[in-house]
């Protein structure tokens, strides 16, 4: 018998899934804050973190840079990890399995300049944006994430 | 072809196609005691701590607990998060190239069970063992397929 994972599909039911159908895609996220808010991504099934896949051959501090950049418009530099979580999950379009080392890391603006933000097709078809969320009011958004984000980012703190 | 700069498990620079890389997670522990640290060493590669990638499958605390029991035989408590490095290297052992991200906790020791070490073949070949080394020794030693960062997280970890 072949060995199996519980994960999860995109509308968080478990799913039992093959180990050896598993594609590793560490990622990484950033934690921004600034002026008492902390800097989200509105997703229509909640809040998220911005962030995303490291490519291959891509350094992390190059990866969450290029991802924040893209989702927020900010430019960053990254500096201490905060947290480093495991999932398991099947990822809407290609249905392919993964497991995702997410990485959790502290960052800081650089530059009073915000770019365009340029989002992945997955990524408009949930109304995705960027917004300031004040630190009082994390426990009462609603979280689009396995990952426990408000006791992250309080421990970022 | 997108080339990156890597290195070998002797620490010699390299030029990396990215297409032969491939994702390797990995976690490590900083196990301090007596003023020691304990270490691995590659055979003639040098000194790297213990710990190792993680399978497909497991999870990251999972793998550091495993690790230690299959390479020191000692039973550890994982505690604080300390630092995460990525280098692109080429494995010693096979015509493999990987883009590793090592994951770095500080750990205690609770139980030593000597009967528990179970090596596998890569680390036979290298001839892995484990030594205590004092801390004031660890600047002056090879480090294998590090790019010299590993003394600082170690600096960082006992000012925490």
């Amino acid at each position: 018998m072949n060995k199996t994972v519980t994960g999860e599909d995109k509308d968080g039911n478990k799913i039992e899934m093959d180990v050896a159908s598993l594609n590793l895609r560490p990622s990484v996220y950033g934690i921004i804050v600034k002026d008492n808010k902390v800097l989200m991504f509105k997703q229509d099934f909640g809040y998220t973190l911005p962030g995303g896949g490291v490519e291959i051959g891509e350094k992390l501090k190059d990866a969450i840079s290029r991802e924040i950049k893209e989702e927020t418009g900010y430019q960053v530099k990254m500096k201490n990890i905060v947290e480093v979580t495991d999932s398991f999950f099947k990822l809407p379009g290609s249905g392919k399995n993964c497991q995702t080392i997410r990485m959790f890391f502290l960052c800081e603006i650089i530059s009073e300049e915000i770019s365009e933000i340029h989002l992945e097709p997955t990524e408009t078809i949930f109304n995705s944006k960027p917004e300031w969320i004040e630190l009082s009011e994390l426990e009462n958004i609603k979280i689009g994430d396995n990952a426990d984000l408000v006791s992250i980012i309080k421990k970022a703190m | 072809m997108k080339t990156i700069e890597g290195l070998t498990m002797s620490g010699e620079k390299i030029i990396i196609n990215v297409d032969d890389l491939h994702f390797r997670p990995s976690i490590y522990a900083i196990i301090i005691k007596d003023n020691q640290l304990l270490m691995t060493k590659f055979g003639e590669y040098g000194y790297f701590l213990p710990g190792g990638g993680i399978d497909l499958g497991e999870n990251h605390i999972d793998t550091l607990i495993r690790e230690l029991k299959e390479e020191t035989g000692y039973t550890v408590e994982v505690g604080d998060l300390l630092d995460i490095q990525t280098a692109f290297v080429k494995s010693p052992v096979k015509e493999k190239y990987s883009h590793t991200i090592k994951i770095f906790y500080k750990c205690e020791i609770i139980s030593e069970n000597p009967q528990d070490i179970k090596l596998t073949e890569s680390e036979n070949i290298l001839n892995f063992t484990q030594e205590w080394i004092d801390l004031s020794e660890i600047k002056n030693l090879k480090m294998a397929g590090d790019d010299g960062k590993l003394l600082e997280i170690v600096k960082n970890c006992i000012k925490k």
